[in-house]
């Protein structure tokens, strides 16, 4: 279990205000702060110059394999255990087509699941402040900061809009 | 078209009324659910106890009315995954407020038609010989076959429907954690995850949910292919069609779609969700509904003209068989509800009319396990030999099971509904103006 980061936590009502907030810390080199919003919004992927997410190489990685893993898997038993029918092919890459396809989706978005538990960190106790309202109807930002500094970050924040503001 | 009559901040106090104490109309539609189930049960553990005697298969028909419920089931789980993963890619927004419904009730059917092929086994205890794995009779299932490629889609399908519906569901559990006390924290606490809903959480999570939706909506179509396959790559006539998998995959969309709706119109009343869930999305709902019948109307006449032009006398003698011969209510029962009773819909008036469209969708639901049947059973009574032909009944027994199978779909939703929100919470959120201070707006016109 992780101890909690210390910090400053600020709520916001308004949508703009937080935007405005975030661009406004960011370029003052708070580029380590956290933000909360009920909902995903494009406009994050602006202010917080977002990359792309990592999960799709797990994603393309779990459908490689499960690809292979089908036609593979099926050949294999197939000569493993040679069952003639109707003169087909022991080995029929056609019929084992259906297989693949299938394990190729199911281990894709198995391993799509992995990649967001772990880069979304989920399965983990929370580490950082938090407010319930945060999943309701309001904003969050939470400016990562010693004790010592917790004055002149709170003030900061509230220069920036922030409508309440908390610490430990 | 602007649908969007509600505010951001009231979403979540609406949606998680459903969540509140139960009263007494629910316990008694759970009631009732459960009372099919243990008459399904009782009629399963007979068969069990005294053998497949008590169902009516027999020499020639050996597919009847458990194979039929479990197409159907199948069948009504497509609306799930087609509303929530097809739409999502195109963006349609009438999908938000509907979408875990459908998902949910594609859960909940796919479990309902994983039971079938275990009961119609007869040895249910031997089912899992269907799968392959080393044993020390070091046999291995055979890959050709269209059964074996059933089991693999039908158990993708359910694996990846359970994945995108609970990881769905994760910020809207969050969103009950927050407010929940008690013993119901602790439970919404973990299997909420850990959400806190950073944009960390949400990049990866959009992330991955656009990922899941790619590869679910490939899913969706090769499902029903694959059950059509089950009889298509067979040679027996009116079953050898190379249009059942486009054919089976419409029939299954319309059947689902008609069955969301069958289910969305009195939960809306139930729960006075008519701000969220608006006729403007029953109207949307009908329209798909309309053009899935038009397809599957099609097919039936596509079918009926390859018999006549393919001039191969079997074919076509199974069709006139199915129209006028002794399984002609069901064909005639299927032309009606499916081809007819959608009729209708053409017009908007009738679209936004929920009453009536309650009852088209109900006769849709009927129509499509009538369609079921006319194709499993005709097909099998009346093949190429006429000293083998022979009639089946669908016994008592067959039917108190399938009467079990809604009790058993239905129960699972009811209990859905009092502890998950059946409307996302994020999404319907994702579609409204967020709170702003200024006189700038996000742009939400519906598309």
């Amino acid at each position: 279990m992780s101890a909690k980061k210390s910090g400053v936590l600020a709520v916001y009502s308004h949508f703009d205000v937080l935007l405005d907030a975030v661009k406004s810390l960011r370029s003052q080199g708070h580029t380590d702060l956290v933000v909360y919003s009920p909902t995903p919004r494009h406009e994050f992927a602006e202010v917080m110059e977002e990359k792309p997410s990592p999960v799709r190489l797990f994603t393309l990685l779990g459908g490689l394999t499960g690809c292979t893993f089908g036609y593979v898997f099926t050949s294999f038993t197939s000569l493993d255990w040679i069952l003639p029918t109707s003169g087909k092919a022991i080995v029929s890459p056609q019929a084992f087509t259906v297989i693949a396809f299938e394990l190729t989706i199911l281990f894709g978005s198995i391993m799509t699941i992995v990649g967001i538990s772990i880069f979304s960190k989920l399965f983990r106790k929370r580490d950082m402040p938090y407010d319930e309202r945060f999943t309701d109807d309001k904003f969050g930002i939470f400016l990562p900061c010693e004790s010592s500094s917790y004055d002149e970050m709170s003030r900061l924040l509230r220069e920036n809009g922030a409508e309440e503001i908390s610490h430990d | 078209m602007k649908e969007i009559n509600f505010k951001y901040s009231e979403i979540n106090k609406d949606i998680l009324r459903s969540l509140e104490k139960p009263g007494l109309g629910w316990g008694l539609l759970v009631g009732i659910a459960v009372t099919c189930v243990l008459i399904g049960g009782y009629c399963w553990g007979r068969q069990l106890r005294y053998g497949m005697g008590l169902a009516g298969l027999n020499h020639p028909v050996g597919w009847g009315v458990y194979i039929t419920d479990f197409v159907f089931w199948v069948g009504i789980g497509h609306a799930g995954t087609l509303i929530s993963a097809i739409l999502f890619l195109f963006r349609a927004r009438w999908r938000n407020a509907i979408f875990r419904s459908a998902e949910a009730m594609t859960i909940f059917a796919v479990m309902t038609a994983g039971l079938f092929p275990v009961i119609h086994v007869g040895r249910a205890w031997l089912a899992w010989w269907l799968f392959p794995y080393p044993n020390q009779r070091m046999l291995w299932v055979n890959f050709r076959s269209p059964l074996l490629w059933d089991v693999f889609a039908v158990s993708t399908y359910f694996s990846v429907s359970v994945l995108f519906f609970s990881l769905g569901l994760v910020p809207d559990v969050a969103a009950i954690r927050d407010r929940a006390k008690g013993l119901r924290k602790k439970m919404y606490t973990f299997l909420a995850l850990g959400w806190t809903g950073t944009t960390e959480n949400w990049r990866h999570y959009m992330a991955g949910y656009g990922f899941l939706a790619a590869l679910a909506t490939p899913l969706v179509l090769s499902v029903h292919s694959v059950v059509s396959w089950d009889f298509a790559v067979s040679l027996v006539p009116g079953w050898h069609s190379t249009i059942f998998a486009p054919y089976f995959v419409a029939g299954a969309v319309f059947s689902g779609i008609a069955m969301v709706a069958t289910i969305l119109i009195p939960y809306r009343k139930i729960f006075k969700l008519e701000k969220y869930l608006t006729l403007w999305h029953f109207d949307m709902m009908s329209k798909l509904i309309v053009l899935t019948s038009s397809i599957v109307a099609y097919s039936y006449a596509t079918e009926y003209f390859i018999a006549w032009y393919g001039d191969d006398s079997f074919e076509s003698f199974i069709f006139w068989e199915r129209t006028f011969g002794h399984y002609s209510i069901p064909f005639w029962a299927m032309i009606f509800c499916n081809c007819i009773a959608p009729l209708p819909l053409w017009f908007p008036k009738v679209r936004r009319h929920l009453p009536t469209l309650f009852v088209i969708t109900i006769f849709i639901n009927i129509g499509m396990w009538f369609e079921r049947f006319n194709i499993i059973v005709s097909s099998l009574a009346q093949d190429y030999d006429p000293f083998a032909w022979g009639w089946y009944i669908p016994s008592m027994t067959e039917m108190g099971i399938t009467l079990g199978s809604f009790g058993w779909f239905f129960m699972w939703f009811f209990l859905f509904i009092k502890f998950f929100p059946a409307m996302a919470i994020t999404e319907m959120k994702e579609i409204c103006d967020p709170p702003m201070k200024g006189s700038t707006h996000a742009h939400t016109e519906v598309a």
